[in-house]
């Protein structure tokens, strides 16, 4: 029986890497811990945990990726947390 | 005092006589920006999204500036509408979520106006603007905390 053809999909990893962007909350001195921590759990339905997680990588390293995705994903996520007040950034 | 308190009937606002309408008037401050070069509030209420890629943010705005700007309207309506009534006890998630967005956006506002870029410039703030920002901040912490700050 002859064996079962492979058919190796025309895809360059390094184009599936590029699809991904990934979205930054950036430190400001105005906008409370708390707050952010909130708008991150309401927003992406994150556990306490995370958000929080987050949320002090934000205060403490002046930025946290807060998540990724293709690019209407991640400007769907953009365009929410600058509706938050939260300066929100893409990048790949 | 507590100024929210979540209740069974939702989130109970009792602010001291006379904040509600102040608060309430606070917000058409928030309808009057000027531009982005010329108002610091503006600007910080419109930063870029692509870094260093100024045609790609000009997309990003023409796609979801309105649609911000929207959500912030329907938001400012909702404090207005909570805080100019002396009826309105009550308000529900939805609407506690209208009213902390809008203090969100009155303390950026506030702090823009004033020159707030790094924590070090709270320092130099005259007496009258730290206790405004933190008013707004005390209210707005104390209405996470009565809508459950956790997001719960």
């Amino acid at each position: 029986m002859p064996a079962t053809p492979v058919i190796e999909p025309d895809v360059d990893e390094s184009d599936l890497v590029a699809d991904i962007w990934k979205v930054v909350v950036w430190n400001d001195p105005v906008n409370l811990i708390s707050y952010v921590i909130w708008v991150l759990r309401t927003l992406f339905g994150y556990s306490e945990a995370k958000a929080t997680r987050m949320t002090m990588a934000v205060h403490n390293e002046g930025r946290s990726i807060v998540f990724d995705g293709d690019l209407a994903a991640a400007e769907d996520a953009c365009f929410k947390l600058h509706g938050q007040g939260l300066w929100a950034t893409l990048e790949q | 005092m507590t100024p929210f308190k979540r209740t069974g009937k939702g989130v109970e606002v009792r602010l001291p006589e006379g904040w509600g309408p102040a608060l309430a008037g606070l917000v058409t401050a928030l309808d009057n920006l000027g531009s982005i070069e010329s108002d610091p509030a503006a600007a910080r209420l419109s930063l870029p999204v692509y870094l260093g890629d100024d045609d790609a943010n000009a997309q990003w705005d023409d796609t979801f500036s309105d649609r911000i700007d929207l959500g912030r309207t329907v938001d400012r309506a909702v404090f207005s509408r909570v805080f100019g009534s002396l009826e309105k006890v009550f308000v529900d998630r939805e609407e506690a979520s209208s009213l902390i967005r809008v203090l969100a956006e009155l303390r950026l506002v506030v702090a823009a106006r004033v020159g707030i870029e790094v924590e070090e410039d709270y320092e130099r703030l005259g007496e009258d603007q730290t206790e405004l920002l933190g008013v707004l901040g005390w209210l707005q912490h104390s209405l996470l905390e009565a809508v459950g700050v956790r997001g719960d």
